[in-house]
């Protein structure tokens, strides 16, 4: 459904709730490896390892001595770090969600999914300076928790990721998930420079890129227009129609600057547009992964 | 090439204008938040030598388009190759009187005047549409060829007629065409004395066209003696003329009536006598 749509039938709490429940239920699958249930590699067998762990029937058929590794299913702890800054207020046509309104309710949706799976979950909004941190915890009543602090007002005039994600790395210190969600119109090397910090520590990290399609292919209704950058106020004047095909010439080769920055940082890079149903990002961002949340 | 507005010719100084606008650059237009500004810097800096060659060649155009315009405000006048026009309503004035019949260079003015009113009618379109007026009040319209018939008809006439009326009339002739473009040609001798008063043009596009050259001199008639003294059909007619340089020149008529004259005279302008006679019906003289 058209998000627009999706967003006029209620509060975030609302479309949240109406978006978990058509997305999927189940439980994730841990990124580490442990000694449970759910077979998933074999090692060899060194001195000292717990006889138990032994794989019998290799060693009764083939003589070899290797370890069973399974699945262990553990409780994740998740840090959704949002941007709010001024350039997140914004909206290329009328009917169309701005991309802070689009980005608050897919992270409340994301905080949902992971509490209904008992994980724990927290938030960090950040514009020039980080404005909200709500340590993650598993408690469904948390995210009522999480819900009115998307709902504070921020938007500042400046994007700061890097303070917002170092705050992440102090705040999550065993490794987990952490997803940024911004329109990422910040410097692509410090961003780089602190999700490596976090990928030290061992996080899974993923990005989401909100963009309005306007911004995409410079969809703007005018001919000839002065632009003005909402946080620098810096303005430019051009003929839309003389530039739209270097625009998104800039655009994409901006997009694969991005790409490969993140993934120098371990980070996997989605493309969230405004005017895209909320499913798909999460399916995309997730399941790409095989780390459902 | 020559311009019936030349002044019209001072529009050029808009050139300024567009030379104005790319050298200052544009601040009009609509003012747009755009978040993604940076993108667009972008897009602008690695395309600015494209973009800055389009705005040139924009500017260039700009500029081309007001010269045209300052071009043609000036109504010039040339004839150019495959040029064409929009559909005209033409009347062509013809002073045909008694003054037109005067001998230049050995051939009438009045000849002169008739090759330039075909040349402006062989330059009008099928969608055009043309009159003849001349100076003794005749008007003939319809088709192209009923008006280069008329033109090729025409004759002196014993009389300085009414140029200034037969304006007036092609005037009324063209605006009521329903044609929206018009022109008057008024081909004239230039004598004074066929301008009776002072014509309104009402804004129609006018073309004057008057031979070049120094006007044959004025002369009168200041005596006349018929041989014999009792005229008969065989006799002549000793006429002595006279012009303001004083030379008088002596002439003799074979016949006594020419209702239509064309007088050539020969021996260059010698003073003395000079006989006239009648051929095929023409006023002759020699």
């Amino acid at each position: 459904m058209d998000p627009a749509l999706v967003a006029g039938l209620g509060s975030i709490e609302l479309v949240a709730r109406r978006i978990v429940d058509g997305f999927m239920q189940g439980l994730h699958r841990s990124p580490r490896k442990g000694f449970s249930v759910e077979f998933a590699d074999h090692r060899a067998y060194q001195p000292g390892d717990d006889l138990r762990f032994i794989d019998w029937k290799v060693l009764a058929r083939t003589d070899r001595w290797l370890m069973k590794m399974n699945t262990e299913d553990t409780n994740l702890r998740a840090t959704v770090v949002l941007d709010v800054s001024k350039s997140m207020e914004w909206s290329g046509a009328p009917g169309r969600l701005t991309k802070a309104a689009y980005a608050e309710r897919l992270a409340a949706t994301v905080a949902l999914l992971l509490l209904r799976q008992r994980d724990s979950v927290g938030l960090i909004r950040f514009d020039s300076e980080v404005r909200t941190v709500i340590p993650p915890r598993a408690r469904t009543i948390h995210w009522h928790r999480i819900v009115g602090s998307l709902m504070e007002p921020g938007a500042g005039l400046a994007s700061d990721a890097t303070g917002g994600l170092l705050a992440a790395a102090s705040l999550v210190t065993r490794p987990g998930m952490v997803i940024l969600i911004s329109d990422l119109l910040m410097d692509p090397i410090e961003v780089a420079d602190a999700l490596k910090v976090l990928a030290g520590a061992g996080h899974h990290l993923t990005v989401l890129h909100i963009m309005d399609p306007a911004e995409r292919d410079l969809g703007v209704n005018a001919i000839e227009a002065e632009f003005q950058d909402p946080e620098s106020l810096r303005t430019l004047a051009a003929t839309v129609a003389d530039v739209r095909e270097a625009y998104k010439t800039a655009v994409t080769e901006t997009i694969d600057e991005w790409r490969e920055h993140l993934s120098g940082a371990a980070a996997s890079h989605e493309i969230v547009l405004t005017d895209q149903p909320f499913g798909m990002p999460l399916r995309r961002a997730f399941m790409n992964r095989q780390i459902l949340p | 090439m020559s311009f019936l507005a030349p002044f019209a010719l001072l529009l050029a100084g808009a050139i300024a204008i567009p030379l104005a606008l790319h050298l200052l650059r544009r601040k009009s237009g609509e003012h747009v938040e755009f978040p993604a500004l940076q993108y667009l810097l972008r897009a602008q800096r690695e395309f600015s030598r494209t973009l800055k060659l389009r705005n040139l060649l924009l500017m260039l155009i700009r500029i081309a388009i007001v010269l045209a315009l300052a071009l043609a405000a000036a109504r010039p006048i040339g004839q150019m190759i495959g040029s064409g026009h929009a559909p005209t309503a033409l009347a062509v004035v013809l002073d045909n009187s008694l003054s037109t019949s005067v001998v230049v260079n050995g051939q009438p003015v009045l000849a002169r005047l008739k090759d330039a009113a075909k040349a402006a009618l062989a330059r009008a379109g099928n969608g055009d549409r043309a009159w003849l007026v001349t100076a003794d009040g005749k008007v003939v319209g319809g088709d192209m060829e009923a008006v280069r018939d008329a033109v090729d008809r025409t004759e002196a006439f014993a009389g300085a007629g009414d140029l200034g009326g037969a304006v007036s009339r092609a005037v009324q002739l063209v605006e009521a065409s329903g044609i929206p473009a018009h022109q008057v040609a008024i081909l004239t001798d230039g004598q004074a004395s066929a301008w009776t008063g002072v014509s309104s043009l009402d804004g129609v596009s006018t073309t004057v066209f008057a031979p070049d050259g120094t006007p044959p001199r004025n002369r009168a008639v200041v005596r006349a003696i018929p041989e014999p003294p009792h005229w008969t059909p065989r006799g002549t007619i000793r006429a002595t003329t006279t012009a303001t340089d004083n030379e008088v020149v002596n002439g003799t008529h074979a016949r006594r009536a020419f209702p239509r004259a064309t007088a050539r005279r020969e021996g260059h302008g010698e003073s003395g006598d000079s006989s006239c006679r009648n051929t095929s019906g023409k006023y002759t003289s020699k």
